[in-house]
């Protein structure tokens, strides 16, 4: 039997574009990393959450160095490669050249070479990759899967649930931070494991991983160090001093002679980083990786949509397949997909709940003008829509999941539901939209989206319509 | 029970018409005030939307693609709110609407456009206001004559009631239609068409039902203006 291609996706009968996680390769690692940046900048309180746990546990360990207690800051700033995410930028195998005690010592190296960052800690961690030679995007990405691992196992669990990927009980996970006990620990989780050897696997949602990190020192060489070193020349010239054996002349050279600067003046490093917070709108999750063919994704889930018949008996079958196209319609700027969401008292259930953390115009402009953070697409595998749907879409929307709303039916709506929708409109303030989108609807965004043409274009005209319809 | 005479019974009937001739006069004049308002923000708005119009135009130039700021869109749309206040009946301006951003603003040559056919509706309804200030002070006229006559003829005991005694007691015009010559040569008021009539619906009839041969005149004149218009630009 001939060896499984490296390429293969390690999770099957699973496309990348229709799900919110990257999905691991079966021997090779998916050339990304987690960007921390990503999380910074959501809107989602959660990912703002992993990078405040992400910034308060490595400054924890820096303190510990200024502290002079290095076996506490041995112990918190220990980061192994965490080869269960899959990713890195390694390419004959899964496992990165990352060993735990090495960047743990690069790490501290690092501190005791420079007591400003010591006395100032970091605000982003990407920052350590222009104060240390040999830290690069990979240690960022698994610096931040380390201390992120026990909300990536709950992601996982919960996506693995959405896409029925079979689970193994009491998979043994080591090196979990404890956020709690600040400290790391070992455990047995629920996980999907690997065919090939039995190992963990840990799903990454698709909205926080990049190439390289939006923070990233061949950026920094390019923008801010080349300045600074042209300032630092002109400087120089002007006082007619000999440069030939000053660092600067040097450190276009090598990242150590680099490092050996900005260790010595940090404010080079909060020049560009507030530069890069400043641009953060740009930053973008990747797209790229994924290899896939859109068009023939499109024209499966086309054909997939046309094989289910209306009626109650499919409905379940409908929503998952609405799941899928979305997604692959709109990820990463709507995410975190999740059907079937139940209010907390359990009275109402909503369809399909996406979170918009979008930098695209339209989608931010229903993030402000409608509290549209969360976006809803009730799903309705029905030949006609009827009023009932549209009151109980209604009656959904408000301060809770915003008041912007989709309902995903077979066919257009008939002229009384489309009067309805208008009424629902204008009886109510703050004011609330529902759209509706019906198979044909859905199958020209999936052309669209096979043409390499946006789809949330196609949604701003057909909000631009319903909102001159309405006037 | 007293049964009602039928001079108790006419005096009754025309008391009644007197009262509504009355509530009717002060809504006519209010309707006047409300029209003359209207006409002044129409003839501001155009004045506005002129320099508006330039302005865009000029800055349109080699700016195909780009998007307005949100400070024009935002007097865009309060022109094209304004003007389907201050206009009425207009089926062009009836078609254009306010633009909705969603996140990316109109271009442009696409709000030039519309402010275009705003400004044309403008231009068209320039006359929209004196033909209705005619209607209404027409309307006004009839129901002073009226209530003039109803007072001589219930109060003076008048009978009939002559064109110049109406004459004497009105400051402004009278409603001449109202009154028939009689074989002596004088001009009585016509009761006889007053009791037939519903007085409250003669007196609320709107500018579109009143036809008359004035409003073809007006109609020719507004094309004559349109067409002077698109000389000068």
């Amino acid at each position: 039997m001939s060896d499984p291609d490296p390429r293969a996706p390690l999770i099957p009968n699973l496309s990348q574009y229709e799900v919110d996680f990257v999905i691991p390769r079966v021997g090779v690692d998916v050339p990304l990393a987690i960007d921390p940046f990503l999380l910074f900048k959501s809107r989602d309180p959660n990912f703002r959450e992993w990078h405040k746990l992400l910034l308060s546990t490595f400054n924890a360990g820096i303190n510990a160095v200024r502290k002079g207690n290095l076996t506490r800051a041995r112990s918190l700033l220990d980061f192994p490669e965490v080869s269960a995410i899959g990713m890195g930028y390694t390419r004959r195998s899964k496992r990165g050249s990352g060993v735990g005690s090495a960047l743990t010592t690069l790490i501290l190296d690092t501190l005791a070479n420079s007591p400003l960052l010591q006395e100032r800690g970091v605000r982003h961690i990407e920052e350590m990759q222009l104060l240390s030679a040999g830290i690069g995007p990979d240690r960022i990405s698994d610096i931040a899967a380390n201390i992120l691992k026990v909300f990536l196992i709950e992601y996982t669990q919960r996506h693995s649930a959405i896409w029925k990927i079979r689970i193994q009980s009491g998979v043994p996970v080591k090196h979990i931070y404890d956020p709690v006990n600040e400290e790391w620990r070992d455990s047995y989780e629920d996980l999907p494991v690997s065919s090939v050897d039995g190992s963990p696997i840990l799903l990454v949602p698709r909205r926080i991983v990049r190439a390289l990190p939006w923070i990233n020192y061949d950026d920094f060489l390019r923008t801010e160090f080349k300045a600074y070193l042209g300032a630092r020349r002109n400087e120089i010239q002007r006082s007619k001093t000999i440069v030939s054996d000053s660092p600067l002349s040097d450190a276009a050279k090598s990242k150590a002679s680099v490092v050996s600067v900005t260790r010595q003046d940090l404010g080079l490093v909060e020049r560009y980083v507030k530069a890069r917070e400043q641009q953060g709108a740009e930053a973008r999750p990747a797209l790229e990786y994924i290899d896939e063919d859109a068009c023939a994704e499109a024209e499966r889930l086309e054909k997939k949509l046309s094989t289910i018949k209306p009626g109650r008996d499919a409905a379940t079958e409908y929503q998952h397949v609405v799941l899928e196209i979305l997604n692959f319609l709109f990820n990463p700027d709507l995410i975190d997909g999740q059907p079937e969401v139940r209010t907390v008292d359990g009275t109402e259930r909503r369809d399909l709940i996406f979170t918009n953390d979008s930098d695209e115009s339209f989608w931010e402009y229903i993030r402000q003008e409608h509290s549209g953070f969360i976006v809803m697409f009730e799903t309705k595998n029905m030949d006609e829509l009827n009023l009932a749907a549209i009151n109980q879409t209604a009656t959904y929307l408000g301060d809770r999941v915003g008041r912007f709303g989709v309902i995903v039916t077979r066919n257009e709506p008939p002229e009384t539901v489309r009067r309805k929708i208008l009424s629902v409109w204008n009886d109510s303030t703050p004011r609330k939209v529902i759209l509706t989108l019906s198979d044909a609807d859905l199958n020209e965004l999936l052309n669209r989206r096979c043409r390499g043409v946006s789809p949330t274009k196609w949604m701003q005209a057909r909000y631009r319509k319903f909102r001159t319809d309405a006037q | 029970m007293t049964p009602t005479k039928p001079e108790d019974k006419k005096r009754q009937l025309r008391l009644e018409k007197l009262e509504s001739a009355t509530s009717a006069i002060a809504r006519i004049q209010g309707d006047l005030k409300t029209i003359d308002k209207l006409s002044k923000r129409r003839s501001e708005l155009a004045s506005h939307l002129h320099g508006f119009y330039w302005e865009i135009d000029k800055l349109a130039k080699g700016k195909a693609m780009i998007e307005v700021t949100p400070l024009m869109l935002e007097q865009a749309n309060d022109i094209i709110r304004d003007a389907k206040e201050v206009v009425s009946d207009d089926t062009y301006l009836d078609r254009i609407k306010e633009f909705v951003p969603a996140g990316n603003n109109p271009v442009y040559p696409d709000v030039l456009v519309v402010m275009r056919g705003v400004k044309d509706c403008l231009e068209r309804s320039k006359r929209q206001p004196d033909e209705r200030r005619k209607h209404y002070e027409y309307l006004l006229s009839e129901a002073t004559t009226i209530a003039t006559a109803l007072r001589l003829n219930i109060e003076e005991g008048n009978d009939p009631v002559l064109l110049k005694e109406v004459v004497d007691q009105i400051e402004g015009s009278v409603a001449e239609a109202w009154f028939i010559e009689g074989e002596d040569g004088n001009y009585a008021f016509d009761f006889e068409d007053l009791d037939a009539r519903d007085l409250d619906t003669y007196l609320s009839r709107s500018a579109d039902n009143d036809t008359s041969d004035d409003d073809d005149d007006d109609d020719d004149e507004i094309e004559v203006e349109d067409s002077d218009e698109e000389e000068e630009s």
